[in-house]
């Protein structure tokens, strides 16, 4: 019996998924160690959520395609890296690819032939699109699992960071999602690489890079 | 278990609650053993990358040697439930420097319950130290009961905290059920050799693939010490044969070396 790709969806989006996210902030730590006002996180999730949440979606549903077409996923990764120029977001994605697929090799292990033309790290919303491609699971659910995934992994940052009410995270989590279901449609039907989403968030980002650059800090980026 | 390739080195993992001399015991084990076999080592600091830097300014082998992980403010976490990125460090460390003999994965300094994943690392020491008080090693836990091999570290500083090293090395070899228990001072020339004798034994059966990765386990055998029968009168010998067939060639020597304070 094959699992549902509604529980692999689960799995997936799933914190405890041992794929290394744990080790990630989604750019939380990266704001609030630049000053950012933890106040301000709602807006910064929401932010993210519509710029570099975006770019993952549509990225992941394009690596979908190519995976279900069985072509090659090169200019996917590339028209996804033009779309995060930051060099520290591209290798924090590309350190969850890698932890993925390495994941992938023991459950779902024609995962990596869909990837094969990539480098061993793959970004992150290459891997999320593979696998959805070879579990069934659909371009809509695709999108939001992408956007889920990182928000719920900026949530969880947050809690180690500042103390706060692990219930307002929860909150905080549902209306970031909630704010791109308004585009989900749009992205989870783009079928060509310049349809890609192409906002960015250059604060972020600048933050990202200096956080990549100091010694004090708990997460990857 | 960690996956076999041509390159795979030993993977060693030392754990053990904050400030108990983790780092310490691998610059000692590097030292002691970097010019006769190709290390490794990757820590788990929590705030800073302030461990992997010791290291490297210890000078006990290469910086690029020495490479840091996050662990998201979780070190429990980054050695057992998801141990990803530890992996992807010590597939990366091995391939730059293949081939590696010995690769050590240093922990976060967490607390007693926290051991090893036996995916990521193939052995494992657990640190204690005796300024965490004699009482410690009777309190048990995966990490002191099953460990591969526990250290109590620090034995020079035992007159200085009022701690009984044999008493401490007897109680932690009854919470061990007889697993080998090591007193170790870096400043006691004798205790480093053994503990350098049990890292070669263990890559020895390593290479042999003798050696099964051991996992503590999240629950422990629990010990209660009994004051009332105090076991004052604890003998230790050298030649005492352990009930863990994985080591049997391992010296399991149980010393106390409260008579060389230096």
């Amino acid at each position: 019996m094959q699992p549902s790709p509604h529980t692999i969806s689960l799995l997936l989006a799933d914190a405890r998924l041992p794929s290394g996210g744990h080790a990630q902030s989604s750019g939380v730590e990266p704001a609030l160690l630049a000053g950012m006002p933890v106040a301000d996180v709602p807006a910064f999730l929401r932010a993210r959520a519509r710029t570099t949440g975006m770019v993952d979606a549509g990225t992941a549903v394009l690596a979908r395609h190519a995976a279900l077409d069985c072509i090659t996923m090169a200019p996917i990764e590339r028209a996804w890296a033009a779309r995060t120029p930051s060099r520290a977001i591209r290798e924090a994605s590309k350190d969850l690819g890698r932890g993925l697929l390495r994941l992938s090799g023991r459950i779902w292990p024609e995962v990596r032939s869909s990837l094969d033309d990539l480098h061993e790290s793959p970004p992150r919303p290459l891997v999320l699109g593979a696998i959805a491609a070879h579990a069934g699971i659909d371009a809509e659910s695709l999108v939001r699992l992408t956007v889920y995934d990182d928000m719920a992994c900026a949530v969880a940052a947050l809690l180690k960071l500042e103390p706060g009410d692990p219930a307002h995270g929860v909150a905080m989590v549902l209306e970031a999602c909630s704010s791109i279901e308004p585009q989900v449609a749009a992205v989870s039907s783009i079928t060509s690489a310049h349809q890609i989403p192409a906002a960015s968030a250059p604060q972020s980002e600048a933050w990202s890079e200096a956080h990549a650059l100091t010694t004090r800090r708990l997460f990857r980026a | 278990m960690p996956e076999n390739t041509p390159t795979r080195a030993l993977r060693l993992g030392v754990a053990g609650p904050v400030g108990t001399g983790k780092s310490s015991l691998i610059a000692t084990v590097c030292r002691s053993l970097a010019d006769e076999l190709r290390l490794g080592v990757i820590t788990n600091d929590i705030y800073t990358d302030e461990d992997a830097r010791f290291l490297r300014s210890a000078g006990v082998l290469e910086p690029e040697r020495i490479r840091a992980v996050e662990t998201g403010a979780c070190p429990h976490t980054a050695i057992r439930d998801d141990i990803t990125t530890n992996l992807l460090a010590a597939e990366d460390l091995e391939r730059d420097f293949a081939p590696l003999d010995v690769v050590l994965i240093e922990s976060g300094g967490d607390n007693l319950t926290a051991t090893f994943s036996p995916a990521l690392v193939d052995a494992q020491i657990f640190v204690l130290d005796v300024a965490g008080g004699g009482d410690v090693a009777r309190k048990g836990g995966p990490g002191i009961g099953r460990a591969d091999l526990l250290v109590v570290n620090k034995t020079d500083l035992a007159p200085y905290v009022g701690v009984d090293v044999p008493q401490m090395v007897a109680d932690a070899s009854v919470a061990r059920q007889g697993r080998a228990v090591l007193a170790l001072s870096r400043s006691d020339a004798a205790s480093v050799a053994e503990l350098r004798a049990w890292v070669l034994s263990v890559l020895e059966s390593h290479r042999r693939g003798t050696h099964v990765p051991q996992d503590p386990g999240p629950m422990a055998p629990h010990f209660h010490a009994d004051e009332e029968q105090p076991e004052g009168g604890f003998v230790h010998t050298h030649d005492e044969k352990i009930g863990d067939e994985h080591h049997a060639s391992a010296p399991h020597h149980v010393h106390s070396h409260s008579d060389s304070r230096k």
